[in-house]
């Protein structure tokens, strides 16, 4: 319609090249109108989806099956290269997820720095007579590590010849004793609650087999990050990162949720992905040859699927699962981009065979070809557009009043695209808590599409050209890692590389086209958006830095929720007992009789008592009136009313809570038994809790707790007051 | 303007019309977000207060005998919060926290929980949820309802535990158990849905705090077409150790679907069935390889010396890795690490099977 509206302009001796130029404008033209609505679309079934989700999971409880025995076992693949600066908090955190069957298996593949001795030291590792089965062919192992310390009996550590993060994973595969693998990178920070969320739809499907799950990845730049958890979301300070944070928001929120829904998600992301084992075998395990191994993966284990006529799908989990840290310098970004454009080439090529073939059904009619058609070709027809306005800029064929048009149209819809996006994000998940992160992400909206968008075009031109001349590597990429950037604002990993923004978008047309080159120039500009979507597709999967997990989720388990309550409680008994004891030091009552009892400290974080058991009677500095705790040496005594009196805050590891005091000792007795001498019972209100131990400094007790938790009882807490 | 507008040519009208539209839809979506912010913030303040309110209320008439049912403290409290005279939010607040609460307590603590839900009324809405409310409050209604033991809503819950909403259902399942208990289970061998693995767990853990001689008699699930209905049933006679089931499970080990034939070889393991182990050796040949591994690995804890042999020849013989490594794996348990050396020392049809061999002898793994 457009194309004969347009046609109107020329009169009837318009030659065959006119009208072939024309048509070849026009639908362009169509192509950028099919774009937009084709984004509204996935947005709008993205929003409903996560409603949907959200109102299915408003009652699933997630420790109904952390602690059954019947879960699932899931084997949990950790590749590092030259990860040594942080190997080892990681390997921690990823140990202490909250999970109840799963064996965590780290690859290291061919550091060149201390990583595996850090790992040996460290776990008590010893080299055993492991026997692999070579399913899947991969480059030489050096060695199969496993803990003598049985603490750690769930940790198996490989060492092998360098061979990319697909090979190190295909070891992984091939020495995973469980049915599932998960991927991930051990460079992120990952929700506690990630596995059980991500194992739920293996669980609860019944018609179809899921062969895959994968979860929403968000950047953790700026955020607050803590001895591996994240405390607090923020906006990144950095441009380059916080467009990419808004560009994560727009992918996950908008797009994968869409195709999850529609059974048509080819992507997972290699940061945070579960997968069949079996499946992952039978089609061959990761390809080493292809930079953009986790769609390719994907690919193929539905292809595969498809091909046996099996009944399956892949699973999509919307909840924020995974945090990592972007790239914050362009250098890196565009190294990063071109290496995502480029595997996404590979994948498209090696499975050209699904282009439109009906037999692959929605996989080959609409999620390949929008791939092709949308994501791959995207970002090269919006160079061609820009080539081609400049070239008409040359030669003084520009329209420029409808130029100007055109660049409001597209610059409208991109804002409009991104206003979408965090209006869904606000609704649904409300992570950007802080009026001015919110402000920050709406401004970004409106600069990104003349600095950020382009460079990722020309990244993406950048990538097809390098592979056009065959290039296959990762190239490097550098984090920063969380520590610097928790409290600090920004950093820059590296000078941030001077980047000439690519003109505004190409717009067009001059007499004889008519209207027609501004089709393209307003392809090349809806592309604009589109390419953010693509970009995504390939995840992240950089051989960044640090810090890893082992975080609390309160609101998604009720007992924690409890326990956030007994600790207000017990806060505010402390204090009405600190108050009655300036009133009545009959008040101060100790737990229990006996023999005085001195117990020794090696800690000196940590504050002991001591009591006479004969008396049934506090020492006379026993503090803490109702926090009945065993008392001091009178040295340690005097110390800590000191303590007491400057509101020195403590921290209680809690084994236990009991109403009835018996319990209580009862407890506190069998922990002394086994060995930790300082478990005191404290009281407030009608309860009696019993602590492994007080602690004065926040970081001794998180540490102590981490221990208690992976060694003695997962479900102990800590308790500040 | 407008007649600026309509002077220009066909395509600049349409593009100028098209960024009128997202300018108008921004502007909406913008003042949707302001919208969203201020409600979920003013909520968010609200739901605090009301918390704080709340805990505190909650654990005055747990704790404290002056607000103890029948006192006169109590009865101003019922009256206050009487959830008719309640806003929507405020109620979802006392509900929400109630909930959290009753999770973590038991006994009389419960009990009072109970009887003060009850008191202010919080059922009636409960009810209003489940007889017309949207598919997901009904599930809330349920979820609610059996949290607060309110035993008249069976009736009204049980209609659910098949329904086609899965969410519901099952939502309807573990309401039914948690309300009634085992006697609730009645419904699983008609059902004509498949009972997840997920809901398998959520209702087991609902079950574990039985006694085994509460549970019925499960024989008969298993004679179920409803795959899941049969693995229910195996993990039900696995946990509560119904050992008289053991022969009934066993005869799915040939069952057609290999997964249902490894989650009965699970529970005839737990059940330390040794009777079973002849039937085991003798299915063995008949059923496909990850069956036959898990029928190593359960021969592993159950079986004898007399397997010994048996496992060797499967260690010579196979080369299936799964099956070699489960093989040696079972000598090693059953005492047969001198058979497992001398493999060790012996030239093996299979060369593999000699690091399996070694893998089995290293205790360090």
């Amino acid at each position: 319609m457009l194309g004969t509206l347009l046609m109107k302009e020329y009169d009837l001796d318009t030659s065959f090249w006119d009208i072939a130029v024309d048509l070849f404008y026009n639908l362009l033209y169509i192509y950028s109108v099919s774009i937009m609505v084709s984004y509204l679309s996935l947005s709008l079934i993205s929003f409903l989806a996560v409603k949907k989700y959200l109102r299915k999971n408003f009652f699933v409880d997630y420790k109904d099956i952390l602690n059954t025995e019947f879960a699932p076992s899931v084997t949990i693949l950790a590749p590092a290269y030259n990860e040594a600066a942080t190997i080892i908090e990681n390997v921690r955190s990823i140990l202490s997820i909250h999970y109840s069957n799963f064996e965590v298996v780290v690859i290291n593949d061919g550091s060149k720095d201390e990583t595996i001795e850090l790992l040996i030291e460290e776990y008590d590792l010893v080299k055993v007579d492991f026997a692999i089965n070579h399913e899947l062919p991969t480059k030489d192992i050096y060695g199969v590590y496993k803990s003598q310390n049985e603490a750690f009996n769930q940790l198996v550590v490989v060492d092998k010849a360098n061979g990319g993060k697909s090979d190190a994973l295909n070891v992984g595969i091939n020495i995973a004793q469980y049915d599932y693998v998960t991927c991930i990178d051990v460079d992120c920070v990952l929700e506690q609650d990630a596995l059980l969320k991500l194992m739920k739809p293996f669980m609860d499907e019944n018609e179809r087999e899921v062969i895959a799950t994968g979860g929403v990845i968000r950047i953790a730049n700026s955020c607050k990050v803590e001895d591996g958890r994240l405390l607090e979301v923020r906006v990144p300070t950095n441009f380059v990162a916080r467009s990419q944070a808004l560009e994560y928001i727009r992918a996950f929120l908008l797009g994968r949720m869409a195709w999850s829904l529609m059974d048509g998600l080819i992507l997972i992301s290699g940061a945070l992905g579960v997968f069949s084992r079996k499946i992952a075998i039978e089609v061959g395990g990761y390809d080493h040859k292809t930079v953009g191994e986790d769609m390719e993966l994907v690919v193929r284990m539905r292809r595969y699927m498809i091909e046996q006529k099996r009944n399956y799908t892949v699973a999509f989990i919307p909840d924020p699962l995974c945090w990592t840290e972007c790239p914050e310098s362009w250098s890196i970004l565009g190294r990063q981009r071109n290496r995502w454009t480029r595997g996404t080439i590979e994948t498209l090529w090696k499975h050209r065979g699904m282009f439109f073939n009906p037999k692959y059904k929605l996989l080959g009619m609409l999620s390949y070809p929008y791939w092709f058609v949308f994501e791959w070709a995207a970002p090269l027809l919006e160079a061609f557009g820009l080539m081609l306005f400049f070239l008409l800029a040359l030669v003084g064929l520009v329209n420029w009043s409808f130029f100007l048009l055109m660049m409001l149209l597209i610059f409208g819809f991109t804002v409009t695209f991104s206003v979408l996006s965090l209006l869904i994000e606000e609704i649904t998940y409300h992570n950007y808590k802080r009026k001015r992160d919110l402000l920050a992400l709406l401004r970004t909206g409106l600069i990104e599409p003349f600095i950020y968008h382009p460079f990722v075009v020309y990244s993406a031109v950048m990538g097809n050209l390098d592979y056009l001349f065959g290039k296959s590597s990762w190239g490097e990429m550098t984090r920063k890692g969380f520590g610097q950037t928790a409290t600090g604002g920004p950093k820059r990993i590296r000078v941030v590389e001077k980047v000439t923004p690519v003109q505004k978008a190409p717009v067009v047309k001059a007499s004889i086209t008519g209207y027609a080159a501004a089709a393209v120039a307003t392809v090349a500009i809806f592309l604009y958006v589109i390419v953010d979507l693509d970009a995504l597709l390939t995840k992240n999967k950089l051989a960044f830095s640090p810090t890893l997990i082992e975080m609390f989720q309160p609101k998604a388990t009720p007992s924690e929720t409890l326990i956030k309550k007994e600790r207000a409680l017990l806060s505010r008994s402390l204090k009405i007992a600190l108050k009655s004891t300036k009133q009545s030091e009959k008040e101060r009552e100790l737990v229990e009789g006996g023999g005085p009892t001195k117990i020794k400290d090696p800690d000196s974080g940590t504050r002991f008592g001591e009591y006479d058991k004969s008396k049934n009677q506090p020492t006379k500095d026993s503090q803490k009136p109702e926090t009945k705790e065993v008392p001091k040496k009178k040295s340690e005594v005097k110390k800590d009313v000191v303590k007491k009196s400057s509101s020195k805050i403590d921290y209680y590891i809690i084994a236990g809570s009991y109403l009835e005091y018996e319990n209580a000792v009862q407890l506190r007795d069998g922990l002394q038994a086994q060995g930790f001498r300082r478990a005191v019972v404290v009281q407030s209100d009608n309860r009696y809790r019993v602590a492994y131990a007080v602690f004065d400094t926040e970081k001794r007790a998180k540490d102590y707790l981490f221990n208690i938790r992976l060694n003695v009882n997962g479900d102990s807490w800590l308790l500040r007051e | 303007m407008w007649d600026y507008y309509l002077a220009q040519d066909f395509a600049s009208r349409f593009i100028g019309g098209i960024i009128f539209i997202l300018l108008f839809f921004s502007i909406i979506l913008l003042i949707g977000i302001l919208i969203s912010r201020t409600v979920t913030n003013r909520k968010e303040k609200k739901q605090t207060y009301w918390n704080d309110r709340f805990q505190n209320l909650l654990v005055k008439i747990l704790f404290e005998p002056d607000y103890a049912k029948g006192q006169s403290k109590y009865q101003k409290i019922v009256d206050k919060y009487n959830a008719r005279t309640l806003p929507k939010l405020v109620r979802r607040c006392l509900v929400d926290n109630m909930m959290e609460l009753h999770k973590g307590v038991s006994g009389e603590s419960a009990i009072v929980l109970q009887d003060f839900y009850m008191d202010v009324n919080l059922d009636y809405y409960a009810k209003v949820d489940v007889k017309r409310g949207a598919w997901y409050y009904k599930a809330r209604g349920f979820r609610e309802l059996s949290e607060f033991n309110d035993k008249s809503a069976y009736k009204l819950i049980v209609k659910y535990v098949d329904h086609d909403n899965k969410i519901l259902r099952q939502e309807a399942q573990y309401a039914a158990v948690v309300l009634k208990g085992p006697e609730a289970l009645d419904f699983v061998p008609k059902l004509k849905t498949p009972i997840s693995e997920w809901q398998q767990l959520v209702l087991l853990e609902k079950l574990i705090k039985f006694m085994p001689e509460d549970i019925p008699n499960v024989d008969n699930w298993l004679l179920s077409d409803n795959d899941s209905v049969i693995i229910f049933a195996s993990r039900i006679i696995a946990h509560f150790q119904k050992f008289q089931s053991g022969e009934k499970v066993l005869v799915h080990v040939l069952h057609e679907r290999p997964y249902v034939a490894v989650k009965c070889l699970e529970c005839i393991k737990e059940l330390q069935f040794k009777r079973g182990c002849g039937k085991l050796r003798e299915f063995y040949p008949k059923v496909k390889p990850e069956v036959q591994v898990r029928i190593l690995d359960t021969l592993s804890e159950l079986g004898d010396t007399g397997d010994l042999n048996f496992f060797k020849h499967e260690i010579e013989e196979r080369e299936h890795f799964d099956i070699a490594m489960h093989a040696a794996l079972a000598l090693r348990e059953l005492g047969g690490k001198a058979i497992l050396k001398i493999l060790d020392n012996k030239e093996l049809k299979f060369p593999k099977n000699k690091e399996i061999v070694r893998h089995a002898l290293d205790e360090r793994i």
